[in-house]
């Protein structure tokens, strides 16, 4: 591809992004993305104990360490995000809403924002609860 | 094909139309997902307060009924049984599995096409690109053949 070669003569920046509105949608659902792949993996893979009742119940005892409680707030806070801001990409792509995608990111942000308050409590409650 | 996109067999427009399907569809199976497994209140998982290492979860008295009013004969309720309950359950068992199995194909499907736009975008070397996608959609197949045995043989002879 010529522009390839024109591309790879000059010197990359490591990060040349414009860092707007956007771009940090943008960003910040391929990072949220990639470790959802991560977690999909790991959970798939964990439920192969689903045909055995004794690792099971050994795997989700395992996940009742307090540092998974975390865990699980984390990975409330990336589905939410990542599951509002894809529904934001769906309406720009297929019912055009792209004039307004500023507003309508900071309106399904608000959403994220009390899903993960909401949703996060129980886990978050348990840790302070464990340690206090 | 019914939607106006991948006509060009060269294009990937049909992949970039499925996962914005796909996308759609897993908000409401993850609602669902997270609600029955981890906020109702007989499975409870993220609202029992149970933190310790290597501890089982406490069930509350409701689901101890439930999954002995299905006549299994166990002494404690763990949380194999309360899965058990929706897995093993003789009439909604298929609905479950057919959930879990629409679940795991979207999932992956979303996960890994993403992801390999991720990766596309990135890896500059022709080889080294292809060779990532093809190890990608390798895993993907496998987590696919994993993740429909366990949930295709999960429960099969519970209770007997």
């Amino acid at each position: 591809m010529a522009l390839d070669t024109v591309e790879r003569s000059r010197p990359q920046p490591v990060l040349k992004y414009k860092v707007r509105t956007g771009m940090f949608a943008w960003m910040v659902h391929r990072l949220t993305g990639v470790a959802l792949v991560a977690y999909i993996i790991i959970h798939v893979w964990g439920l192969r104990s689903l045909t055995d009742r004794d690792s099971f119940n050994a795997l989700i005892a395992s996940y009742h360490a307090p540092i998974f409680k975390i865990g699980e707030f984390l990975l409330l806070a990336a589905v939410a995000y990542h599951a509002l801001n894809g529904l934001r990409i769906v309406l720009i792509d297929f019912l055009g809403w792209s004039p307004h995608h500023k507003k309508v990111f900071w309106t399904l942000g608000i959403v994220a924002v009390l899903i993960i308050l909401i949703g996060g409590y129980p886990s978050i409650y348990a840790l302070i609860a464990y340690y206090s | 094909m019914a939607n106006p996109y991948g006509k060009n067999a060269r294009s990937n427009a049909f992949n970039w139309f499925l996962h914005r399907i796909t996308g759609t569809f897993l908000i409401f199976l993850l609602i669902t997902h997270f609600w029955v497994q981890h906020y109702d209140a007989q499975t409870a998982t993220v609202t029992a307060a149970v933190v310790e290492h290597g501890a089982s979860p406490v069930y509350p008295e409701a689901a101890q009924q439930a999954v002995q009013a299905r006549g299994v004969a166990v002494g404690e309720v763990t949380a194999y049984d309360v899965v058990m309950q929706r897995l093993a359950d003789p009439v909604y068992a298929v609905l479950w599995k057919g959930f879990n199995i629409l679940f795991l194909v979207f999932a992956l499907h979303h996960g890994f096409y993403g992801l390999n736009n991720v990766l596309g975008d990135y890896i500059r070397n022709d080889f080294a690109r292809v060779t990532v996608l093809a190890l990608s959609w390798t895993l993907a197949l496998v987590l696919l053949i994993v993740g429909l045995y366990s949930v295709i043989t999960a429960g099969v002879g519970y209770g007997a």
